[in-house]
């Protein structure tokens, strides 16, 4: 009766199902698709009118006044006391005579809401001054701040023009007359600024819209207890969870359609002020079929990681948890296209989310860069087709359905990670005394004595120790397996990234905490290039790997989860590298480290990758800084050959 | 479904089957959990076999891995000729399969479950509708079929499940703990479905911690504890093999000289 079920099928059997199951839920499908679609413009209308109330109501209302002018030349005080009480802003004036600023500060506090104080010239020469009191906490004090300041800059205009025009002259501080001319077409200025708010809107409403469907379809399997109903067919696990994506992509998508034409009817009927700002037309409908297709492996991405997402969670309750910090972490990136000065540059365009969000901007006002926009569609085609490719394991059974036994052995447990965290800081002691007495001896054999016999005896002492320990060979115990030659291609194709990426960072870092001028000591400019090479690459790439992410990293992943390993290998070699300046790039680099040798089982790759990347920062250093856009495109199939290497 | 005529042919075998989860948090072999420790059955057609265990013994994972829905850690076997460890999906055309919760949609109906279900089984259009109505009648799903699952008793719940684990006609049933929650009606319904199917030649290992149905249904009954299956057999071999009349007895005989035998000296 049965026969063997096709891919296709079993993807529109689960899609048709899920859609009907969503569409029957019809309190979650109004809030999370109808409601907001009605709720967008009701909000920008709310808002508008609101502004309008609160201002009518105040434009309606009076402020009281009170002013002492009587050290101001007579002809000055007559004239401010005329300009504000024919002054259209309505103002209580009341001419009073205070003895010191306290009484000013009270009387603002109690019975009026302004005190004009006109001073004296304090020296010769100087001008006589008008004092506002006023209280920045009332918002009658505010206005009434704002009516007389008007007034009086209005007089002070007045005067100057008279002054000038009475001595013949033109005003000395007229130098140039600045005019703007705005030379982009119409179509062009609605794409800019449609694309400063469209991808985080859009992303807001893909994941809001999506999240329902996404919990529903992979937290609420496990709730329900459907998860095994579910496997046990015999139907292959990533075609059903295909289904279950197409249907978290589809609603996330109908919520995103929806709320975009609710939008435009919203501007179409000019109501609220977006309207007004949008009016001058809109861009055409090629370069809004251009800025789909470069959002699409976003979509793709955002909708994928909602999945993925939802099935961490036991529950729909904890799920939610869960979407909320993806949505602010995808909108803030996103929200990038909204600054001006912010453009597509190569380093951008690899930063998931946030490079779209401009490309998206740019397409859409016609200023896209074919180089960075290719960059940037391939690199979130490649993101989104990583967060594909884990679908599978949303309906993991081995994950979803093992029981967590409680954690025995507690006393036992992490001697090996606290064992190996002592050797690191005792390498970071002898690095940081003797490694600094040796290299102020000499900048190159202390170099070269530092990591051949310092480092690499601690790296051998605590491998030795383990092997004995574990009945292991000192090799296992060091890291040095075979690696995979994928993995060997990952490094060498991944060092000009990671020293890009790293730049980035130093860039960053720059506005915080500005590093010293980075520069090779004397001695070591002297060397040729390849004895350079080998004393600052091939040697740091060998010593402090063998220690780092050869004996201890095995040391700590025997005991501790891989976040926590990555994590440790971050603080070891940012500290041991002895520099606050360059405590954040290094310690990504030895996360990034830490990663690769994970995923490899084996320190030879991060060999490769520390050595390659530590040539082209003595190479950069020496010869100046290489081509971006290059190392962007050599990250892509790194990332590709990372994806097809076995999972250990 | 073609069944063998004897009922001493292996439906269901299994050898040396072992179960190890991963510890929690992550770390290389430091906490591991051995739930099921070498387990070696054989269920043959015709038969209702038991596993019979307190709880945490490890019943559910060995069902969850002859159902294919655990992969074992080392150890395989046969379900109805086929391995189910290197041929999973061909292994699941042959399994009915029933969880300890009804597993069921609360937003469809019986009749759409059932279609559903049918669907993912490979069951074609043209044979699935008819099916789905042999399965309304015989199940008598007639007066709910068309009402959503979530507004159906746990009798209707369960009539609804059993039918949609015996829709693609599978020559094995395993069932985890199937009378749990249910009243007294639903529980007599299910021992008579069970009954009904080994009637019809079919295999039936069922797990369960009720001595009572075990005796009253079973033809062999497997004890298990702490993931070892400490004695299999007929009830009056089990009680010859203890000494003890009553099936209560036997099964704490057992599973003390186990664990006596298992405590550090």
């Amino acid at each position: 009766m049965t026969k063997p079920v096709r891919k296709p099928r079993v993807i529109l059997t689960v899609f048709r199902t899920e859609v009907r199951r969503l569409l029957r839920d019809t309190r979650a499908l109004f809030t999370a698709v109808i409601l907001p679609m009605l709720l967008y413009p009701v909000m920008f209308l709310g808002m508008d009118r609101l502004e309008e109330v609160s201002e009518s109501s105040l434009d309606g209302r009076s402020v009281r006044v009170a002013y002492d002018l009587h050290a101001l030349d007579e002809e000055l005080a007559t004239r401010v006391l005329e300009r504000l009480e024919a002054a259209d802003a309505e103002l209580e004036l009341a001419a009073l005579e205070l003895g010191s600023e306290q009484e000013a500060a009270a009387l603002v506090d109690d019975a009026f809401e302004l005190f004009l104080e006109g001073r004296a010239p304090d020296r010769a020469g100087d001008l006589p001054r008008a004092v506002l009191v006023f209280d920045r906490s009332s918002t009658l004090s505010n206005e009434a701040e704002e009516r007389v300041g008007d007034v009086l800059r209005e007089l002070q205009d007045e005067i100057r023009t008279e002054r000038v025009v009475r001595a013949g002259l033109r005003d000395p501080a007229e130098v140039l007359a600045v005019e703007r001319q705005d030379v982009a077409a119409a179509e062009d200025a609605a794409g800019r600024n449609l694309g400063r708010w469209l991808p985080f809107l859009a992303i807001l409403m893909l994941i809001s819209g999506g999240s329902f469907a996404a919990l529903d379809a992979f937290a609420g399997e496990r709730e329900r207890g459907t998860l095994e109903t579910l496997l046990v067919h015999p139907t292959p696990g990533l075609s059903i969870a295909i289904g279950k994506f197409l249907v978290v992509l589809a609603t996330g998508t109908a919520a995103l359609v929806g709320n975009l034409a609710s939008f435009a009817l919203t501007l179409e009927l000019g109501l609220g002020k977006l309207a007004e700002s949008a009016a001058g037309g809109a861009p055409p409908l090629a370069r809004m079929g251009l800025a789909v297709l470069a959002f699409l492996p976003t979509a793709l991405l955002l909708t994928a990681l909602l999945c993925l997402v939802s099935a961490r969670a036991r529950s729909f309750r904890e799920g939610q948890n869960y979407v909320m910090p993806l949505a602010l972490l995808a909108m803030g990136p996103a929200a990038l296209s909204t600054v001006d000065r912010v453009e597509l540059t190569s380093m951008l365009a690899l930063v998931p989310i946030a490079g779209p969000a401009v490309l998206v901007r740019d397409v859409l006002s016609g200023a896209a860069q074919l180089g960075p926009a290719l960059l940037c569609v391939l690199a979130s085609a490649v993101y989104s087709v990583v967060a594909l490719s884990r679908l599978a394991h949303t309906l993991d059974a081995e994950r979803l359905l093992s029981d967590r036994p409680a954690r025995a052995d507690r006393g036992r447990r992490g001697e090996e990670a606290r064992r190996a965290l002592r050797y690191g800081l005792v390498a970071i002691g002898v690095v940081y005394i003797v490694g600094g007495r040796l290299q102020a001896w000499n900048p190159v054999w202390g170099l070269v004595l530092t990591l051949w016999v310092c480092v690499t005896a601690i790296a051998f002492v605590y491998a030795r120790g383990r092997a004995g320990r574990e009945d292991l060979t000192l090799a296992s115990a060091l890291g040095l397996r075979l690696p995979s030659w994928k993995l060997v291609a990952v490094a060498a194709c991944a060092a000009p990234a990671v020293a890009f990426l790293n730049r980035f960072v130093f860039e960053l870092q720059e506005r915080v905490l500005p590093a010293p001028e980075l520069a090779l000591p004397e001695a070591l400019t002297s060397l040729s290039p390849l004895a350079l090479v080998l004393l600052v690459a091939l040697s740091p790439g060998i010593c402090e790997e063998l220690l780092f992410r050869g004996a201890l990293q095995n040391g700590l992943a025997k005991d501790l989860p891989p976040v926590r390993v990555v994590l440790w290998q971050a603080l070891l070699f940012g500290a041991v590298h002895a520099s606050i300046y360059r405590f954040v790039p290094t310690a990504l680099v030895g996360a990034l480290l830490a990663l690769l040798t994970l995923r490899a089982r084996s320190v030879v790759p991060a060999m490769v990758l520390h050595t390659s990347y530590n040539a082209l920062l003595a190479l950069e250093l020496l010869e100046g800084p290489g081509a971006g856009l290059v190392a962007g495109f050599l990250l892509v199939p790194a990332v590709f050959l990372w994806l097809r290497s076995a999972r250990p | 479904m073609t069944l063998p005529s004897s009922n001493t042919v292996d439906a269901i075998r299994t050898t040396d089957l072992r179960k190890t989860f991963p510890d929690p948090e992550g770390g290389r072999g430091a906490n591991e959990v051995e739930a099921v420790r070498g387990i070696d059955l054989a269920c043959h057609y015709g038969e209702i076999y038991g596993l019979l265990g307190p709880n945490g013994a490890g019943k559910t994972t060995t069902l969850r891995m002859l159902a294919t829905i655990l992969v074992p850690s080392s150890g395989g076997g046969t379900l109805d000729g086929v391995d189910f460890v290197a041929r999973p999906l061909e292994a699941r055309r042959r399994i009915g399969f029933l969880s300890a919760s009804t597993g069921l949609y609360p937003r469809l109906t019986p009749r759409e479950t059932l279609t559903y279900f049918g669907s993912l089984h490979g069951i074609t259009k043209d044979v699935l509708g008819a099916r789905v109505e042999e399965l309304v009648g015989t199940f008598d799903l007639t007066a709910f079929a068309d009402r959503r699952c979530e507004t159906l008793s746990s009798g209707q719940r369960q009539r609804t499940s059993i039918a949609r684990a015996v829709l693609h006609d599978p020559p094995v049933l395993i069932l985890d703990e199937p009378t749990t929650g249910l009243d007294i009606l639903a529980t007599s319904d299910m021992i008579d479905f069970i009954a009904t199917r080994k009637d019809e030649g079919r295999c039936v290992l069922f797990s369960t911690h009720i001595l009572s149905e075990a005796e009253r249904l079973c033809d062999r009954i497997g004890v298990i504890d702490r993931g070892r299956l400490l004695a299999s057999g007929t009830i009056d071999e089990l009680r010859e093999q203890t000494g003890e009349t009553y099936l209560d007895r036997v099964f704490r005989a057992l599973v003390a000289d186990s664990r006596k035998a298992e405590a550090p000296a």
